[in-house]
């Protein structure tokens, strides 16, 4: 469903990716490890086809993103570490509005229902979402992905700034997610929740990626050490 | 998709705090407008009694005619069109009403009512103006932001991988931003039709198409600028600068240039040739003046007068006509200076949208340099129609009892525009196409 053969970006004199090469099937979640500046979010940012690669390959459910930037979008949903939609706009306006674009006009009902599956209360839904949380424009942000019907969702530091409870939440409608069948890639600095969602781990050292582990084979606390030798 | 699109905007305060103060001082150049053709309302009423009363008072005692024409003003009046009221123009400085004897013309082309001229320093709050240098304001204040403000914002992201094509959001806010704005534009023309009584002719037709391309222009050049996806301060510097270009330094360098290009010596030098040849023949025998004179015009020569010098109203207004001839020349040729500034003016027009907008709207307005040579061209001819009308009176000896005064009204000069459809429609719509192509292909890039 994704891959990336022999991945390469400069900037300048800066090399921010090494030789990436990850494959990911349908139903995988992958959390990619690594410090800040690993070349975490510029990985995302080539799926994203918002920058080009110096050199190698992205596929997205076989189609090129360097060649067919356009086509692989509406497979695709991008959750980052902030989900920033319009402050005048109601919750559930913001989600109409972001189907539309897509090209999905929902009903009402349908709406609610989107919003409902993400765990944010109905008594918000019609609130303008400069009145939300940070959490609840994530679950905002999540209902987009998941009425654009997107293949792959890639989250940037998704539960960065979230309270336990909104974390928690979070973490197992990803799961919810990879078992209905949609390929998750997420980048994140958080050990445990990688452990606790993910199928997949890599992490990531200045742009090159050092390891690539089974979760399962792994405790939150192994992990976290094999991630401190490594880094 | 649309309906969040509106509401997003009329959302936005200051947004339809732009839209409502735009229609506010639309209103008030209508007003101005309206307070200009009551004004000449009143001009030409107040000439036209004026009129009649100079006949009365100067035809109460019998004498000469020559006496009695010395002092009797004619009035031709400049009529402006209803259409005026939304272009005040060149009327702002020059007088739509001129009163001429039949004495020599040159000097009394420039012989008008009182008129203050600092009340002309801040120019009139036409619609014109308002059209020309507020409406892009707005335009600029309402646009300038739309791709930028998604970008720092960070909606652009979502909204790039959600559409896979930004080009049709940014086209369909500005379509959004272009509906309010003409319906402005519209709303305003609409008042104006019902508060002076438009008529809904091809004239005004061709004004409101004018100002709805100019508009079209600026909205096109928003985009063009918005389409190179630079940052929200970039984008607002870029679009007053522009602004300012194209409303100010531009036409103020052209006009140098122009006036450099066309210099205009024959003002001065008309007035100074009418003065001599008027003042020198009161020293030169009057005997040369009335031969010159008949030369011209041999169908008033006449046997009944002895030229020896002494003052005959033969030989005034023979002198009066001859000091018009010697300084012809000169007339025509400032004319035809005035002639070429225009069209280089014009031609420099076709390049800047807000100066094509201006010369044409007078155009169609009757206020332009065009009107006011067809206006002075008028004059010469109803100056030269009431002379050769008293020039046998005056030559017969006849005395003011002999003329039927009541024939000598008021008269109105009413011009026609020759706007053609081509050269209103073509230059805007050249510079509209190249910068939508050219945005059409930066916007691609962003998709």
């Amino acid at each position: 469903m994704l891959k990336a053969t022999n991945l390469h970006k400069k900037y300048d004199n800066n090399t921010a990716l090494y030789g990436l090469n990850i494959e990911l099937k349908k139903g995988e979640v992958y959390a990619l490890l690594g410090q800040n500046g690993a070349g975490k979010s510029t990985t995302i940012n080539i799926f994203l086809g918002f920058i080009k690669p110096t050199s190698g390959e992205a596929f997205i459910n076989g189609i090129s993103v360097i060649e067919n930037p356009q086509l692989i979008k509406k497979d695709i949903a991008y959750i980052p570490e902030t989900v920033m939609l319009y402050p005048e706009l109601t919750g559930i306006e913001n989600l109409d509005f972001f189907s539309k674009i897509a090209g999905f006009s929902y009903t009402h009902k349908e709406l609610i229902d989107f919003l409902i599956l993400t765990g944010l209360q109905e008594s918000a839904h019609h609130r303008k979402l400069k009145e939300y949380s940070k959490g609840m424009r994530q679950k905002v942000g999540i209902a987009i992905a998941v009425a654009k019907n997107a293949k792959v969702l890639f989250l940037d530091e998704p539960t960065s700034g979230l309270d336990p409870i909104a974390t928690n939440e979070f973490n197992e409608l990803i799961c919810k997610l990879g078992r209905e069948g949609k390929t998750i890639f997420m980048a994140t600095h958080d050990i445990f929740n990688a452990t606790k969602v993910s199928t997949k781990i890599g992490i990531m050292k200045q742009g090159k990626l050092i390891q690539q582990l089974d979760s399962k084979d792994f405790t939150p606390d192994e992990l976290q050490e094999l991630y401190i030798k490594t880094i | 998709m649309n309906k969040y699109l509106y509401k997003q905007f009329f959302q936005n305060k200051v947004y339809v705090f732009s839209l409502i103060l735009l229609f506010l001082l639309g209103i008030v150049s209508i007003h101005t407008g309206v307070t200009f053709l009551e004004k000449n309302n009143q001009l030409m009423q107040d000439a036209t009694e004026y009129q009649e009363q100079s006949i009365q008072k100067n035809t109460a005692h019998e004498t000469h005619i020559g006496s009695t024409l010395y002092y009797i003003k004619f009035h031709l009046f400049n009529e402006p069109n209803k259409l005026t009221a939304l272009n005040i123009g060149m009327r702002d400085f020059t007088p739509s009403l001129k009163g001429v004897t039949i004495r020599n013309l040159e000097e009394q082309k420039y012989n008008t009512d009182f008129y203050n001229p600092t009340s002309a320093l801040a120019g009139n709050f036409d619609f014109s103006f308002v059209l020309i240098f507020l409406f892009p304001l707005i335009i600029i204040a309402i646009n300038f932001n739309i791709l930028s403000q998604e970008k720092e914002s960070g909606t652009l992201k979502l909204l790039s991988l959600q559409s896979g094509n930004i080009k049709r959001i940014i086209d369909t806010k500005l379509l959004i931003r272009f509906l309010a704005i003409i319906s402005i534009y519209f709303l305003l023309l609409l008042t104006a039709k019902l508060w002076i009584g438009i008529a809904l002719d091809s004239t005004f037709s061709l004004f409101i198409l004018l100002g709805f391309l100019y508009i079209l222009f600026w909205f096109v050049l928003c985009r063009f600028i918005i389409a190179s996806n630079k940052n929200t301060s970039y984008n607002a510097l870029s679009l007053i600068i522009i602004w300012i270009g194209i409303n100010f330094i531009v036409p103020m360098i052209s006009f140098v240039l122009i006036q450099k290009m066309y210099p205009i010596e024959e003002a001065l030098q008309t007035v100074i040739e009418q003065r001599d040849g008027y003042h020198n023949k009161w020293d030169e025998p009057q005997k040369n003046t009335i031969d010159k004179f008949h030369n011209i015009y041999p169908q008033f020569k006449t046997n009944d007068t002895i030229f020896n010098n002494d003052f005959n109203w033969k030989w005034y207004y023979a002198m009066q006509h001859l000091a018009d001839v010697e300084s012809m020349k000169s007339s025509i040729a400032y004319q035809s200076k005035i002639k070429a500034r225009n069209n280089a003016a014009k031609l420099i027009g076709y390049f800047l949208p807000s100066m094509h907008t201006l010369i044409l709207s007078s155009e169609l307005a009757l206020s332009d340099q065009n009107n006011i040579l067809a206006y002075e061209n008028k004059l010469k001819d109803f100056h030269k129609e009431k002379r050769l009308h008293f020039y046998p009176l005056i030559f017969s000896n006849q005395d003011s009892t002999v003329e039927n005064w009541n024939n000598h009204k008021l008269e109105k000069f009413k011009a026609q525009s020759n706007v053609s459809i081509l050269e209103l429609l073509l230059p805007l719509f050249l510079i509209i196409t190249i910068l939508l192509i050219i945005s059409h292909k930066k916007l691609r890039k962003l998709c």
